[in-house]
């Protein structure tokens, strides 16, 4: 081997050595950095929520009392959830929001005022606020014919042919099934409420369903009562034990007459599929509710996420499951929850909440029958305000939306409740509005106003103790809410849904993270001195006259 | 080496790997598989912690050890350098206050005082740009506008929380608004001047241009025509939200996706053609363009304010370059290399 061989061998074996101390280095010293450092600043901006001394609540006047004038709008520009060619999604380039807070009785309230266009006719938007449609994809399917109810041995497949619907076998469908094939999310599996009753005619017992639905959503047998040929159901059946029901008789026996049972969904349209569609059917007379949300970060995602290219954004093919972390959504539609009585389906507090799909039997009362735990400290008493709107109060997680105070097969989404409420008594309705988590603490009011140009705006206001606690009387209804303090600062984000053109569902603009920081009572100016970046001028000024030196 | 670290970053952030995958579609809960592709948070992580430190770095060299004698040139590399000064000072603030405190250690002075100096380093060099008076010129100034569109985003956000006044919010809603406009315009242009470039150029680059061009643009066409289920949505969601690009509409998407496609592969090849220094600064100035300005423009975060800046920087050293030919700084560099 050459001496110069040899040399030049030990020149690249020094270049190795020297280039891997190099990229040890810079490693360290980044990984060191992601760890430490992420950023100086937040990749979410920043809006204030203003202290405001007494303020009034004005819900049949939303953002009329005096204090709002002197607090600025911040413009939030909103992006579209779902963006591809032909997505309904998107046509709100931004919304104004700004946001104030007091003390009423010593328990501060957050106020959050929303304000943006509103697009569509007159007409579109008299119908989407007032009398909406159901969803339905663009071929006129029923977009979510099937609820969510949990996995359950109390699942049954009713079985149908399309040219005789009069008769029906009836089986359970085994939990291992309902698991490995059907349950999303985790621990729910879709439904659909049926009623099973026994008739005696002529000394014969005749078992019948009514209710059931094909998987479309379409009534079998025109809606009239199916009769059952075939039992064959095995269930956990109250101080009775489990059983193997196989006739009416056991059916009367067992004290279940006109009980209530999940229809397990056929495999025709599961969350996962909602990510093929980008549009909804709709037209100038069947269209959606207005819509907008106020949504709260609760954690789950470390900070710098925030810092770093992190965007709130729902995972699409899912039951609205988050990208990441947990949030708490204020999610408010214009009908049945503004708070408007001439809504069709008004639910404010006067109304009366929808029957189970229309069953007999089923649960109604009125927002004022749920019960105000005197550990729950609101002064307010909001849900009980006269113009109040609500909210659907929203948990969302990696899985699902989860409905605060939800009820299965009246509230939408998988709901999160009294857990001692067991699944049998959800189904028959045995349970009170005593014992169920309020709903919607969050009361709201809202106001549709024409401009001289002709343009529609809808502004809206929510109204919400900071604090929670003690809201469902310990029950953990707090845990899947966001709890706020004066001096902090909390991740939120909006959206905005055009109903009257056709915007619903995974379908609206939404915003990425802001900032909002809860402004002192004691602070007078804004969340950053400016007093603070007065320590780097000389420096800065060192720097320019060298700069200034180089040039001349 | 930024343009490399800047593009393993975009598509291995938490974001991207988080919220843009489409696990739903495929029926995969989010929350079970996270553990199994942490791996690419720290890959994500490290290359955002080596742009932390390179950014700065990058544009201390240029504004400080660059000798130039052109005023607006100058000027730029000067405004970047102290931005650089700048960010550094605040990162070593937010250390020292709390890394992980959720709301920002610096001020709103201090945010504004880099945005002004980047800014100040973004128009000097678009005004540069602008001198050079071919369609390339025009292509990165307007590139450069899109960077201004998205700072204002940010100024005018940071002055309405902090001092009042919600004109400056609307101003900068108005800002996100135009971003992809501006975006779509400069990558065309771009694209346009910098083909004219490679196609004139003998050999087979230029086939291999076309050809790349041509295989960009089919992936797009099926990609949007959706012959993969939903994949025109994730290809969108990219766009939106891992690029942090506002003011996007439906409509808009397939445009700015082409716009990106081509000028990127535009960028790459100037790099490749070996066109003497004028094209590579073209092609590296675009590129970091492309991949950092374009994508982080609505970011307050000091490394990716940083990042139009270097772009700024690399536009005026590249005017000190007089068309074709190189600078007599450059061939004193490759001298004292030699």
């Amino acid at each position: 081997m050459s001496e110069e061989y040899k040399k030049e061998n030990s020149k690249y074996l020094r270049l190795g050595v020297y280039g891997f101390i190099f990229i040890l280095l810079v490693g360290g010293l980044a990984i060191g950095l992601d760890n430490a450092l992420d950023a100086a600043s937040q990749s979410a901006t920043t809006m204030t929520a203003y202290y405001v001394p007494n303020a009034q609540l004005g819900l049949g006047n939303p953002g009329q009392e005096q204090y709002w004038a002197s607090i600025p709008y911040t413009t939030v520009p909103l992006v579209p959830t779902v963006p591809a060619p032909g997505s309904i999604a998107g046509h709100t380039t931004s919304i104004q929001v700004k946001m104030a807070w007091t003390y009423v009785d010593g328990v501060p309230y957050i106020m959050v005022l929303m304000h943006g266009v509103v697009l569509g006719t007159p007409s579109e938007i008299q119908t989407a606020y007032q009398n909406p449609s159901g969803e339905r994809t663009p071929q006129g399917r029923i977009w979510a014919p099937f609820n969510f109810f949990p996995t359950s041995n109390y699942f049954v497949n009713i079985t149908y042919s399309t040219h005789d619907q009069s008769t029906t076998t009836v089986k359970s469908v085994p939990i291992s099934y309902q698991q490995n094939e059907i349950s999303y999310p985790p621990g729910e599996t879709m439904g659909n409420p049926v009623q099973i009753y026994v008739t005696k005619s002529h000394g014969t017992l005749t078992a019948w369903v009514s209710g059931a639905i094909d998987q479309y959503g379409n009534p079998l047998n025109g809606g009239a009562p199916i009769q059952i040929t075939s039992l064959d159901i095995s269930a956990n059946i109250p101080s009775v034990g489990t059983v193997d029901i196989t006739s009416p008789s056991q059916i009367l026996s067992y004290g279940i007459n006109n009980s209530i049972w999940p229809q397990a969904a056929y495999n025709l349209f599961y969350p996962e599929d909602t990510g093929e569609y980008v549009d909804l059917f709709h037209n100038s007379t069947y269209l959606y509710p207005l819509r907008a949300a106020v949504m709260w970060d609760l954690g789950g995602v470390p900070n710098d996420w925030f810092k770093v290219a992190y965007t709130p954004h729902m995972v699409l093919g899912t039951s609205g499951a988050f990208s990441a972390g947990a949030v708490e959504v204020w999610h408010w539609n214009s009908n049945p929850r503004s708070n408007n009585t001439l809504d069709a389906g008004y639910a404010g507090i006067l109304a009366n909440l929808p029957g189970f799909m229309g069953l007999p039997g089923g649960i109604s009362w009125t927002m004022a029958n749920y019960t105000h735990y005197p550990g729950y400290k609101d002064p307010l008493n909001l849900g009980y305000l006269p113009h109040q709107g609500l909210v659907a109060d929203m948990y969302v997680n990696g899985s699902s939306i989860y409905y605060l105070g939800g009820i299965p097969f009246v509230t939408t989404f998988p709901a999160l409740n009294n857990p001692s409420i067991t699944n049998w008594q959800w189904l028959q309705g045995q349970y009170t509005p005593s014992e169920l988590w309020n709903p919607s603490v969050v009361a709201t009011g809202d106001t549709l106003a024409t401009a001289p140009n002709g343009q529609t705006y809808l502004t809206l206001e929510y109204a919400r103790t900071f604090s929670t606690v003690g809201v469902s009387d310990g029950q953990g209804e707090s845990h899947y809410q966001i709890q706020l303090a004066p001096g902090g600062t909390y991740h939120v984000a909006f959206a905005w849904f055009q109903g009257a053109i056709g915007e619903s569902v995974d379908f609206k603009s939404i915003s990425l993270w802001w900032n909002v920081y809860i402004q002192p009572p004691s602070s007078a100016s804004g969340p950053l001195g400016i007093q603070q970046y007065l320590g780097i001028l000389p420096m800065l000024l060192g720097l320019g006259a060298y700069g200034l030196k180089r040039f001349i | 080496m930024v343009c490399l670290t800047a593009f393993v970053e975009a598509f291995f952030n938490r974001e991207f790997l988080a919220a843009v995958l489409p696990l739903g579609s495929a029926g995969v809960n989010i929350a079970e598989v996270s553990p199994a592709i942490r791996a690419f948070y720290v890959i994500g992580g490290y290359s955002f912690g080596v742009l932390t430190l390179l950014a700065p770095a990058a544009l201390l060299a240029s504004g400080i050890l660059k000798p130039s004698t052109r005023l607006l040139a100058t000027a730029s590399l000067y405004a970047s350098a102290l931005g650089a000064v700048v960010a550094v000072a605040m990162d070593v603030q937010h250390v020292q206050e709390g890394i992980n405190s959720i709301f920002q250690s610096s001020s709103a002075g201090e945010s504004l005082i880099l945005l002004g100096l980047v800014t100040c380093s973004v128009i000097f060099a678009a005004l540069v740009v602008l001198q050079h008076r071919d369609l390339m010129g025009l292509a990165l100034a307007v590139m450069l506008l899109t960077e201004l569109l998205g700072i204002l985003f940010l100024v005018g956000n940071i002055v309405t929380a902090n001092f009042g006044g919600e004109g400056w919010s609307t101003l900068g809603g108005f800002s996100a608004a135009a971003e992809p406009y501006a975006g779509t315009l400069g990558g065309l242009l771009f694209a346009a001047a910098g083909g004219y470039r490679i196609l004139g150029k003998k050999g087979g680059i230029r086939w291999g241009y076309v050809a790349a061009l041509l295989v960009g643009v089919a992936i797009e066409y099926a990609v949007m025509a959706n012959v993969f289920p939903g994949s025109s949505i994730v290809l969108g969601t990219i766009i939106i939200y891992d690029f942090g690009f506002l003011g996007v509409t439906d409509t808009l998407v397939p445009l700015v996706v082409f716009a990106g496609i081509a000028s990127f592969i535009t960028a790459l090849f100037l790099l490749a053609m070996r066109g003497g220094q004028n094209t590579t600064f073209a092609g590296l100035t675009g590129l970091l363009l492309i991949i950092t300005g374009f994508v982080y423009a609505s970011e307050t975060v000091t490394t990716y304010i940083l990042l139009p800046s270097l772009a700024a920087a690399m536009a005026s050293i590249w005017l000190a370059n007089p068309r074709g030919g190189n600078a007599p700084n450059m061939e004193k560099s490759v001298r004292l290399k030699g």
